[in-house]
């Protein structure tokens, strides 16, 4: 065996790659070279070099990689969840009668059963969100639009003189269903990481 | 099945939990691989972009493989997409490696790390999986995507390069 075909064999011989056969034959190379014992022991030192490195500071990526595949980071702790739930129980309360008399306004019954709907599938949203907050982002496009018209047609209506401020203040508790949806939803840290700067 | 691959199939099969174990069990191997291969690029950057783009194909990963080798082979791509577009950037990549050698506690390590940079791309890569990840031949060359023989030479030759600069560089300084 040639002295270059030896430097290969000592390189595999320090990972433990080498054949039992090739383990023997650099064995009795080894024997009768002295160059290449001395090689030995130098690779055989900077192994342990490399083995004994100090270590690296190696920053977590797992917190950054997690909200990159959009784990929401909830907002807002437990209270959002009561607070939710007792939203959601009063509107199921003040929109039940709704739903099976169809009406508390002069006549038109079948228009009210379909609102009695309307609210109640937003109480039935709110008390899942409740249940499983990490769920609570998808619910904010139905919940803000249905906000946001019962909330224009009643300043609408109350501007027209078609109805009381004290009647239609009930919707308050929509729009405060809407906004614990956001807080529970970590809509607030989605908009901080935003504008924040991307950390190095 | 290793753990690293049981947790990488659960992962897939949309267990979050699994998924950040994963990134914990790994991401040591994923940015050493690319502080080293990466070149002027920022080690933390192309572990970021690793990780995204195997979150991208982890739905076709299959538990035959070993997840580690699937995944640091993402990394030597990433690693090596950058480089080619770091090809501009030769400034930065002196200043990068000049903060690099500053501080470290022991010398041994950072001459060691400071002439592994200046040996041939593919030997550099074969003396990293190999030796500070620790893969075998085996599964280095399945991340590499070459012969087990290959990357027993180029681990041996890398080793030679390592010796004769580090030799060298001593009797310049003598
Ligand atoms: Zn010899």
């Amino acid at each position: 065996m040639d002295c270059d075909r030896a430097h290969e064999l000592i390189s595999a011989e320090l990972d433990g790659e080498n054949s039992e056969a090739e383990s023997t034959s650099l064995a009795e190379h080894l024997l009768g070279c002295a160059d290449c014992r001395a090689r030995q022991a130098e690779l055989e030192q900077l192994r342990r070099r490399v083995m004994v490195r100090p270590a690296e500071s190696i920053p977590d990526q797992a917190s950054l990689v997690m909200r990159s595949v959009g784990v929401p980071d909830l907002g807002g702790g437990e209270w959002v969840r009561y607070a939710l739930f007792v939203v959601a129980a009063t509107l199921l309360l003040l929109d039940l009668p709704l739903l099976f008399t169809g009406s508390d306004t002069d006549g038109a019954e079948h228009l009210g059963r379909h609102l009695g709907a309307f609210s109640m599938a937003l109480a039935l949203a709110l008390l899942y969100v409740a249940w499983r907050p990490e769920r609570a982002i998808g619910l904010i496009p139905m919940a803000a639009v249905l906000a946001a018209t019962l909330v224009v047609t009643a300043v609408i209506d109350i501007a027209l003189g078609r109805s009381e401020v004290i009647t239609e203040s009930y919707h308050v508790i929509e729009l405060a269903g809407l906004v614990l949806l956001w807080v529970i939803s970590g809509g607030r840290q989605r908009l901080r990481h935003r504008f924040a700067p991307i950390p190095r | 099945m290793d753990s690293v691959t049981a947790l990488a199939v659960a992962a897939r099969d949309g267990d979050q939990k699994a998924l950040e174990a994963f990134v914990r069990a790994t991401q040591a191997d994923v940015w050493r691989l690319c502080r080293y291969l990466g070149d002027a690029w920022n080690a933390d950057d192309l572990a970021q972009e690793t990780y995204a783009r195997a979150l991208r194909s982890l739905h076709r990963f299959r538990q035959d493989g070993s997840a580690r080798a699937w995944l640091l082979t993402i990394a030597r791509r990433t690693c090596a997409d950058a480089t080619r577009r770091a090809i501009r950037h030769r400034r930065f990549l002196e200043r990068e490696r000049a903060t690099v050698s500053e501080g470290a506690p022991d010398s041994h390590w950072v001459e060691i790390e400071g002439v592994l940079a200046d040996i041939a791309p593919e030997r550099r890569e074969a003396f990293l999986l190999t030796q500070l990840v620790g893969l075998s031949y085996e599964e280095a060359a399945a991340v590499a995507g070459c012969p087990v023989g290959t990357i027993r030479s180029r681990v041996a030759r890398a080793r030679e390069d390592l010796m004769q600069s580090i030799d060298g560089d001593a009797a310049e300084t003598a």
